[in-house]
């Protein structure tokens, strides 16, 4: 038998010719690379369904971003430190999907450790927008958006600390959910800002998002800042009869503001919404306050990356964005800095919160675009300020721990724009009602 | 510049680190004009019992049942993936790097 791994590709198709090797038998070859397990566990799905006892999930191909730890599988966080790191161990999330009977059918690309909003910075080359092929795909759940909207997979798992599941939801034309901090267990994901950092589901509709959500959100033990009476309350789906939409002024491109504003108004007709203009403040400041947050602690985050049980040390091996964090963090963090920065950047986010939660005392959503500007091509340059700006409408529901969902509203030249709805704390479940409602309309 | 993964130099990291420390100033300068003190409240998080009880229900303890059969093999994993391992333990040399 011959060893596929070891045949160049003429090679392989003398053998195809010659009726030596089938086209299924090298397809099966690749799956197998991509995830051994995957047909063996459909195989035992199918039983299941056919007894009656299948899960919520059953048969269905998720795809995962690579910084959550699948039994078995590569968690390298697109990162050389972690490039033949084995996960010994499920992630809740994976836990909760294998026990509904969906299929984790490979890892997903993504920015080198989450550190990025573009798809650029992976160790292991670039993703690709599948609507555009010289753009980038958005980041840092970049492969995951791409497996969802070009069709490899049902549905997919991402991160979010700024953006990460929305911005390249936004840019690939699918829809993307950041649950509310505390909704969905971060154990097992290897996280770059813990108080940040949420796991989210990745989906071509709202109610296949909605089903992923339903399976991976929920209490755990592992995860503290899942300790809460909160989940109920936030899978209810109640949906005001006449919800009140805020529209905050945001600094974006204007063709941007201007397909969301027209959809959000068509919209609102026929949902018989309110929509009122607002001004958040400190809304200019989103960047400035999550980056120093994000810094610190990413820079606390890697120390276990010191190459001696696993991997690589993590110094020796990172990219450019993976460094500037930690050499950004490790500064900031010094004693004699001590308030001037991480501190500071509390006292901003616990202000944009505050802020934040009085704008949800009088609306029910908040809906803005995803985005603030159209993707540029891949390897463009750009300055550092230039690539963080990327996540200014982002953050916001990051910052506040509030649930926000990226849906496709348009294209502009061919490249497709999201709209961001942002509801309050744990209303996750009003969020997905009204999101899908706003899809149904568009 | 442009944002594609590159390996990184001596001198490149140097000026990464000095890039961060400036644009860390730059956004802190920005959070002082607008008159946000270093006062920060602690952390957000409310819940009602503040001790982790893991075998708290029948359900928990059978979970936990579970996940030992599921997790033979860990051992396994985490020894595959260490560098130097010699009589059932993981050899990581203090200092090396």
């Amino acid at each position: 038998m011959v060893n596929l791994a070891k045949v160049s590709a003429v090679e392989k198709l003398k053998l195809l010719q010659a009726g030596e090797l089938t086209a299924e038998e090298n397809i099966e070859f690749f799956l197998q690379q991509i995830n051994p397990n995957a047909l063996e566990q459909a195989k035992a799905i199918d039983r299941k369904l056919r007894e009656g006892k299948a899960g919520k999930l059953a048969g269905l191909a998720i795809a995962v971003k690579a910084n959550i730890n699948v039994r078995g599988l590569n968690a390298n966080c697109a990162s050389l430190t972690l490039k033949d790191y084995i996960s010994p161990y499920d992630a809740s999330v994976i836990e909760a999907i294998r026990r509904e009977d969906g299929i984790v059918i490979g890892i997903t690309n993504m920015d080198e450790f989450a550190c990025g909003s573009s798809g650029e910075t992976s160790a292991f080359g670039p993703t690709k927008n599948p609507h555009r092929h010289e753009l980038i795909p958005g980041g840092s759940s970049s492969g995951s958006a791409v497996a969802v909207a070009a069709c490899l997979s049902d549905l997919a798992l991402g991160s979010d600390t700024g953006g990460s599941i929305r911005n390249p939801a936004s840019h690939c034309g699918v829809v993307g959910v950041k649950p509310s901090y505390g909704m969905v267990s971060r154990y097992g994901l290897i996280d770059l800002s813990m108080s940040l950092d949420q796991i989210g589901p990745i989906a071509r509709h709202v109610d296949d998002a909605r089903l992923l959500f339903d399976v991976i959100a929920g209490k755990d033990e592992r995860d503290a800042t899942t300790l809460h009476d909160k989940h109920d309350e936030a899978r209810k789906a109640r949906l005001a009869k006449r919800p009140k939409i805020a529209l905050p002024v945001v600094q974006a491109d204007e063709k941007i503001i201007t397909a969301v504003q027209e959809n959000v108004y068509r919209i609102a007709q026929e949902v018989e919404a309110e929509i009122s203009e607002i001004k958040i403040d400190h809304i200019d400041l989103a960047v400035q306050t999550y980056y120093p947050l994000v810094y610190v602690e990413f820079f606390s985050a890697t120390r276990r990356f010191d190459g001696r049980r696993y991997g690589e040390r993590i110094e020796e091996v990172a990219g450019p964005e993976v460094l500037r964090r930690i050499l950004g963090g490790s500064e900031i963090s010094k004693a004699e800095y001590a308030g001037r920065y991480y501190r500071r950047a509390l006292a901003a986010r616990a202000l944009i919160r505050q802020e934040l939660d009085k704008i949800f005392e009088k609306f029910d959503f908040i809906i803005m675009p995803t985005v603030p500007r159209l993707p540029h091509k891949i390897g463009q340059a750009l300055s550092v300020e230039e690539m963080y700006a990327y996540d200014s409408l982002t953050v916001l529901a990051n910052l506040a721990e509030l649930p926000a969902i990226s849906i496709p509203v348009a294209k502009i030249n061919g490249i497709p724009v999201g709209m961001q709805i942002l509801a309050s704390r744990y209303g996750d479940g009003r969020l997905f009602a009204f999101a899908k409602r706003c899809e149904e309309i568009l | 510049m442009d944002f594609l993964w590159h390996r990184v130099s001596k001198e490149e990291r140097e000026e990464i680190k000095q890039e961060a420390k400036a644009i860390m100033d730059r956004f802190v300068n920005a959070l002082e004009r607008a008159g946000i003190s270093d006062i920060a409240e602690e952390g957000f998080l409310e819940r009602e019992s503040f001790e982790r009880d893991e075998m708290h229900t029948e359900k928990r303890r059978e979970e936990e049942k579970d996940r030992g059969k599921r997790e033979n093999g860990f051992r396994d994993l985490m020894f595959q993936n260490a560098k130097k391992v010699k009589d059932g333990f993981i050899v990581a040399e203090k200092k090396k790097w």
